[in-house]
């Protein structure tokens, strides 16, 4: 594959390492703790330099990096990452209910509405309450752009999986961000003056 | 095309994720149905927010050339502080 070791070292350098910012903002969603983020992306660089051989030229190496990333978090942080508190993921009602009677998203413009009324930190409190799973597909899909190919290999599941798991999800954090602008008072401002 | 199977599509319309012939599908349903519409809506709303308003922060340049120092052996300036 490379004809010496230098060789290798550059394809690494430029292939791998140009997405360490990348992998440490995904490291930091998924342990929500700057030092365990850290040793997360140490680690899944290590692993992967090891076995860069095994990553195929052509495909994505990010994607082949969160893998990785993706194996060693649940190996070794997940007991200790912080536990979501509970939200009961089996009676999401549908969109429609949650948004019923919430006068404060104006529903001619919702994605609009949606996107200008949260912050940084709302959107990361929110996720953080997330379980694994359903936080995880939101970084890869949402976050990160990834394909859904991508995201079956990234998690091995089956794109069926993906596809269900990421509406259930947003729903999840729709959910949350409207509690929180209930709690924030976030109500739409009508054009009164 | 009923409700129910269009919400389950929903996320891969939205992640140009399906055929041209299903996508057109969804497409038709939405125009007429105030209830899918809704559903489209919030899960746009939520991928737009992740994707656009989330704030990225740079990972520490101690862990970047502990990272170099330890894989390709050297913690140069280079290409890894440039990610496009
Ligand atoms: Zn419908």
């Amino acid at each position: 594959m490379w004809k010496n070791i230098d060789e290798k070292k550059e394809a690494f350098e430029s292939e791998a390492l140009v997405h360490m910012d990348t992998l440490y903002n995904g490291a930091l969603k998924l342990t929500y703790n700057e030092e365990d983020a850290k040793d997360l992306v140490q680690e899944t660089y290590f692993k992967a330099f090891r076995f860069f051989d095994q990553f195929e030229p052509g495909t994505s190496c990010k994607a082949w990096l969160f893998k990785i990333l993706k194996n060693t978090f649940i190996n070794k942080y997940r007991k200790k990452a912080k536990q979501p508190e509970h939200v009961d993921y089996n009676t999401v009602e549908p969109f429609v209910e949650i948004i019923k009677d919430k006068q404060y998203f104006d529903s001619d413009s919702l994605d609009d509405s949606i996107l200008n009324n949260y912050l940084s930190d709302e959107i990361n409190e929110a996720l953080s309450k997330l379980s694994y799973e359903f936080r995880m597909i939101l970084i890869l899909s949402d976050i990160e752009g990834f394909s859904y190919k991508e995201i079956a290999d990234i998690m091995d599941c089956p794109i069926g999986t993906i596809r269900s798991r990421l509406s259930r999800a947003r729903k999840l954090m729709f959910k949350l961000l409207s509690k929180y602008a209930k709690q924030e008072g976030y109500y739409r401002e009508e054009d009164e003056e | 095309m009923n409700c129910k199977i269009v919400s389950e599509f929903i996320a891969p319309y939205i992640n140009l994720e399906l055929s041209d012939e299903t996508h057109a599908q969804i497409n038709t349903h939405l125009e007429k149905c105030p209830n899918c519409k809704i559903e489209y809506q919030a899960q746009l709303g939520i991928c737009r927010l992740l994707s656009e308003k989330l704030e990225r922060l740079e990972a520490h340049q101690g862990l970047k050339e502990q990272i170099m120092k330890k894989t390709i052996g050297s913690n140069k300036r280079s290409l890894c502080f440039s990610e496009k």
